[in-house]
């Protein structure tokens, strides 16, 4: 699979990425390249469409967005994802085919976070996390705890389903305030889910040996991603 | 009248049994154009759009978050 790998280090607002994740299903329907899109945010909260259904999900948004956590609606399900500058959002941007399944989808993109992974000595697994945020069968651990957790959307684009598998890595974030925020939000927005801090993890804290800065561990990570693509050719945003 | 159908082998019922029927985006009896995205199918963390095969009046079988597999039919589209 010949994959174009697009890679923003900067952190730009939550809704830029996002908006630029989506456009990214016309573009990859035009020509059948598959792309993998790499970008970050200052802190937010990444909610599903059903989060909107919420009894107070308008009160829950304006108190989270005043505390510094705004919130913003996805496309593809799940529950609250917390983002932040030390998080890493993925998208890999595909043309369905006839072999194409939503677990196949998975597999792929946990394949390429779980190779990125293992270039820093962390020994990752799929599997679900019940306590963390946005628990999924397909999210990546390392020793018991989430370390990404995966989402998919398809869509049809110029006559062709398109699908989007994003995966959001916990690359130097403090799981407690990552729960924190998420906590807040169901409290807040009358839902009942509820995470605990123990059940995310980061690569920072995971991973063996002497600390590096954020910056530099991001960096470091979006330098390795093209290699833990199958096949790919590298463009910067 | 042609079937809204889930696509068959979409996902591994072994795996997740079940997904559900997370959003109609016509009521039941609207007017749909082919190619019009009607619904969407939620399933582990995944969500999927549905588009109406032909043009025609909806008729809804499954209604929102109702349970859903591959094969589901989950509405009608009654092109006369």
């Amino acid at each position: 699979m010949r994959v174009r790998v697009l890679r923003e280090a900067r952190a730009e607002p939550g809704e830029a990425g996002l908006a630029r994740q989506e456009r990214l299903d016309d573009v990859v329907a035009a020509d059948g390249m598959p792309a993998l899109l790499a970008w970050r945010s200052p802190p937010a909260l990444i909610v599903a469409g059903r989060d909107r259904e919420l009894p107070n999900f308008a009160e829950a948004q304006i108190a989270l967005a005043m505390d510094g956590w705004p919130v913003l609606v996805r496309r593809s399900g799940g529950g609250a994802c917390p983002v932040g500058e030390g998080t890493l959002q993925l998208a890999l941007v595909t043309p369905a085919v006839e072999h194409s399944t939503i677990d196949r989808a998975y597999r792929e993109m946990a394949g390429i976070v779980t190779a990125l992974l293992s270039t820093y000595a962390l020994p990752a697994s799929m599997q679900r996390i019940e306590a963390a945020f946005c628990p999924g069968r397909y999210d990546v651990t390392v020793r018991g705890r989430k370390i990404a957790g995966l989402c998919q959307h398809w869509r049809r684009c110029r006559g062709m389903m398109i699908v989007t598998t994003a995966a959001s890595i916990v690359v130097d974030e403090d799981p407690h305030g990552l729960c924190t925020a998420v906590n807040r939000f169901y409290r807040l927005a009358g839902g009942t889910r509820y995470c605990v801090a123990d059940a995310v993890t980061s690569m920072c804290l995971a991973q063996p040996g002497p600390r590096i800065s954020r910056e530099a561990l991001v960096y470091s990570v979006l330098d390795r991603l093209p290699a833990a693509v199958p096949v790919g050719h590298n463009n910067s945003l | 009248m042609a079937a809204v159908a889930i696509p068959a082998g979409l996902w591994d019922v072994a795996k997740t049994p079940e997904g559900i029927v997370a959003n109609w985006f016509y009521v039941d009896g609207s007017k749909v154009s082919a190619g019009a995205t009607i619904a969407e199918i939620m399933v582990e963390k995944a969500t999927y759009e549905i588009t109406a095969p032909q043009a025609g009046q909806l008729h809804i079988v499954v209604p929102k978050d109702g349970i859903v597999q591959p094969g589901t039919v989950i509405a009608r589209v009654d092109g006369a």
